[in-house]
């Protein structure tokens, strides 16, 4: 027989979205709400860490050149910005913790055209986070890559995977998990009894 | 003096994030600790597998570089083996029960419009 529908809980996903695991702890699915939170915040911050905190931003790009998408055409404002940083997108649904970056994109000046770049651009920090999460100079960025490990690229790995996973969790919040396990489950979010 | 091109230690990191990937999907799939559990560590030695894999056949065709046709094709037949064998979408399912045959059409009635 089929299982009766599941019941959505657009306001579990919601918290999950802001801190992972907090709508799962709200439904009461506390060990996975925590399983979540320490598997996804540890996955983000070790890779914020791995790339010395600063792997996580967004820039204003509108003095770059600009986007052509075949078939779209010129890509405008944010999503040309999203397009020069394409790993914020992945980044973002991490939640709570990405939104600095977010204030630093709306607070911070656009870079600079990389015909008036001297190397010496460096916009004013941020009066909270102050530099955490504000998008770097080319030049600063240029030598993250040549001076370290590779750790730096691995970091934002990292925090990628973070925030796509935190998508599954969603998902595991608002209609619960992939797999039904019992036919007879009450029609609750995530079949919390 | 710059650094190493390649810097093995950078390999250390990666046993954290195959558990946390792990276990984040396996959690997303179960609600029950035991199916979680098992889900994950078979995640495990799936990426560890397929991982450590990819490592030895590298080192193996970076060290001898003369075996690397037998080297290449032996990784791919073992490769192709091991997730043959491991992964669910190989796994037999069990046949979808039959439909019971569905009644027939009563015959038109004399006279019916057409």
């Amino acid at each position: 027989m089929q299982p009766p529908p599941r019941k959505l809980d657009p306001l579990a996903a919601f918290l999950t979205y802001l801190v992972p695991g907090l709508g799962q702890v709200m439904q009461g699915r506390i060990g996975k709400g925590v399983l979540y939170f320490v598997c996804l915040y540890g996955l983000f911050f070790y890779g914020l860490r791995l790339g010395q905190w600063q792997n996580v931003w967004l820039a204003d790009t509108k003095n770059l050149p600009e986007v052509q998408v075949p078939r779209v055409g010129e890509l405008p404002g944010l999503f040309k910005d999203l397009n020069y940083r394409k790993e914020f997108i992945g980044q973002f649904w991490i939640g709570v913790a990405a939104w600095p970056a977010v204030l630093q994109y709306a607070s911070t000046e656009p870079i600079p055209s990389p015909a008036r770049d001297d190397g010496d651009w460096d916009p004013k920090p941020h009066r909270v986070f102050g530099k955490y999460m504000q998008a770097p100079s080319e030049t600063h960025l240029n030598d993250l890559q040549r001076d370290g490990n590779k750790t730096w690229d691995l970091g934002w790995v990292f925090t990628v995977i973070a925030g796509a996973l935190n998508v599954l969790v969603i998902y595991d919040a608002l209609a619960g998990p992939m797999v039904r396990e019992d036919a007879d489950a009450a029609p609750t979010p995530g079949g919390a009894k | 003096m710059n650094p190493p091109v390649i810097d093995w230690t950078i390999y250390a990191h990666l046993p954290f994030l195959l558990i946390a990937v792990s276990l984040v999907y396996s959690a997303t799939r179960h609600d029950r600790w035991d199916l979680i559990l098992r889900e994950a560590v078979g995640w495990v030695v799936r990426f560890g597998g397929f991982l450590g894999g990819l490592g030895v056949a590298l080192f193996v065709l970076s060290s001898y570089p003369r075996l690397g046709p037998y080297a290449a094709a032996g990784f791919a037949v073992i490769m192709f083996v091991y997730f043959l064998i491991s992964s669910p979408w190989f796994r037999r399912k069990k046949p979808a029960p039959v439909p019971a045959p569905a009644a027939p059409a009563p015959a038109p009635s004399v006279g019916a419009p057409k």
